[in-house]
């Protein structure tokens, strides 16, 4: 196979258009997909810094029926998997599975141990940190995010029968997890577009090159050969047409080659017969 | 025989045996690419695994590491590289140049590897690593195996007619 021009010059060709075009849609597809994973994390956080806005009034006079509804008619919305409050000692106090009010959570899982993992819990958590994505029981794919309510001046100045200490800086966690499928099926159908247009590319631009490649190159050069390959060549006198350029030229100066090589052929054999013929007159 | 006639045949049997060790050593440089290929993806599986196999890293190397670069940043740059690696290959097929397939490339790959291992996007971004990678080896093994047949069929014709030669040498001893 690769001993004809043909494979030879459209392999680099081929190898270096697909391998460019694969590098640059598989970083192009890594950096997109991250890009939308920042912008549903910062929805995520938006969304719990709206519910930490809008249960602060009911939080300050402790008015925990209006609390409980603001938490279960936000966690309706379409898209939200969960969303509770803890308080400082991780206790759910606030969610919109009312089952799992009362119920203490392990510290040790992904979304508490980025301030849980010292001896002492960390009291400001980086932005990045605060988001993790899990497949819950469903398997459903969550992005959650983790909004710690800071004491505020004015919940240690409050009336005595709802104060907290100046001295605890964070007062609980308003925990919030987002349904990932709709990203995913976005994601899905960018790749799937990314593919096609790939495939567009690569076979139009391989297929172009190997066409004029074909036309200029290969059939002309085909020609040659079967021009200079032929027995015929010497008696019929016959060349291959112009219009291929360089190659038309080539298989002319070979024809013309050809010609004055028969022609002292010819006359050799003139010389010899007529040398014969003076020998045969002589000795006769 | 005489002494110059021996000589000949001796000098034409050395000839031999180095054009059959140059096209020894071609043969086995011509697969000097297919073996940075398998080096490649031999580095390639502990990194697809990294995940499993690795630790992550503690709170103490990320400080000591310091702040790592931007995931768009590595891959801009790695697209820069394909693009350079690319054409110096490109550039050293259209000169027909006998340099040798540089392992340095596979180091190269495994920096990049290592960036966004520590910038914590590597999945998202291995199969780019990856795709980077079989491409430049791939052209460079096909330059060089290209090459390498090319100055082996030289060398077989260079004995054919060698053997031809030492051949009429001992007829004409005879």
């Amino acid at each position: 196979m690769f001993q004809n021009i043909a494979p030879r010059s459209i392999l680099p060709v081929g190898l270096t258009v697909t391998g460019f075009v694969a590098i640059c849609c598989l970083s192009l597809y890594a950096v997109m997909k991250q890009d939308m994973i920042e912008d549903a994390a910062q929805n995520g956080r938006n969304i719990a810094n709206t519910v930490v806005l809008s249960t602060r009034y009911a939080m300050l006079h402790n008015d925990r029926k209006n609390l409980g509804n603001i938490i279960a008619n936000i966690g309706q919305h379409q898209g939200v998997e969960y969303l509770r409050v803890f308080n400082h000692n991780g206790f759910i106090t606030f969610s919109r599975n009312q089952t799992e009010i009362g119920h203490q959570v392990n510290k040790k899982v992904e979304g508490c141990s980025g301030c849980h993992s010292g001896t002492k819990p960390a009291e400001q958590l980086a932005t990045e940190k605060q988001t993790r994505v899990f497949k819950n029981e469903r398997g459903v794919e969550v992005l959650a995010m983790s909004q710690p309510i800071y004491n505020e001046p004015s919940c240690s100045t409050a009336t005595t029968c709802h104060y907290h200490p100046q001295t605890q800086k964070v007062l609980g966690m308003l925990d919030i997890g987002l349904d990932q499928g709709p990203l995913q099926k976005s994601l899905a159908l960018m790749r799937y577009r990314m593919i096609v247009f790939t495939l567009m590319t690569l076979v139009l631009t391989v297929g172009g090159v190997a066409a004029l490649l074909n036309r200029s190159f290969f059939i002309p050069l085909k020609k040659l050969v079967a021009v200079t390959s032929s027995t015929e060549l010497c008696d019929s006198g016959k060349h291959m047409e112009s219009g291929y350029g360089e190659l038309s030229l080539l298989a002319r100066n070979f024809h013309d080659l050809v010609v004055r090589l028969n022609s002292t052929r010819e006359s050799l054999k003139r010389c010899r017969r007529y040398s014969k013929e003076k020998d045969h007159n002589e000795t006769s | 025989m005489t002494n110059q006639e021996t000589s000949r045949e001796s000098s034409l049997a050395d000839q031999r045996a180095a054009l059959l060790e140059s096209i020894r050593r071609l043969h086995t440089r011509s697969y000097r690419g297919m073996w940075a290929i398998a080096a490649f993806a031999s580095a390639s599986v502990p990194v697809m695994l990294s995940d499993r196999i690795f630790p992550p890293l503690s709170p103490e190397v990320k400080k000591m590491l310091g702040m790592p670069p931007s995931s768009n940043m590595i891959s801009a740059l790695l697209v820069v590289y394909a693009f350079s690696a690319i054409l110096l290959v490109l550039g050293r097929i259209t000169n027909a140049s006998p340099k040798m397939v540089s392992f340095s490339h596979i180091s190269y790959l495994i920096c990049f590897y290592a960036f966004y291992y520590f910038s914590g996007v590597l999945p998202e971004n291995f199969w780019a690593v990856l795709a980077t990678g079989m491409t430049i080896l791939s052209l460079e093994s096909y330059h060089i195996w290209s090459l390498s047949m090319a100055k082996i069929r030289e060398e077989e014709e260079t004995l054919v007619l060698l053997e031809r030669r030492i051949g009429f040498e001992r007829g004409r001893e005879h």
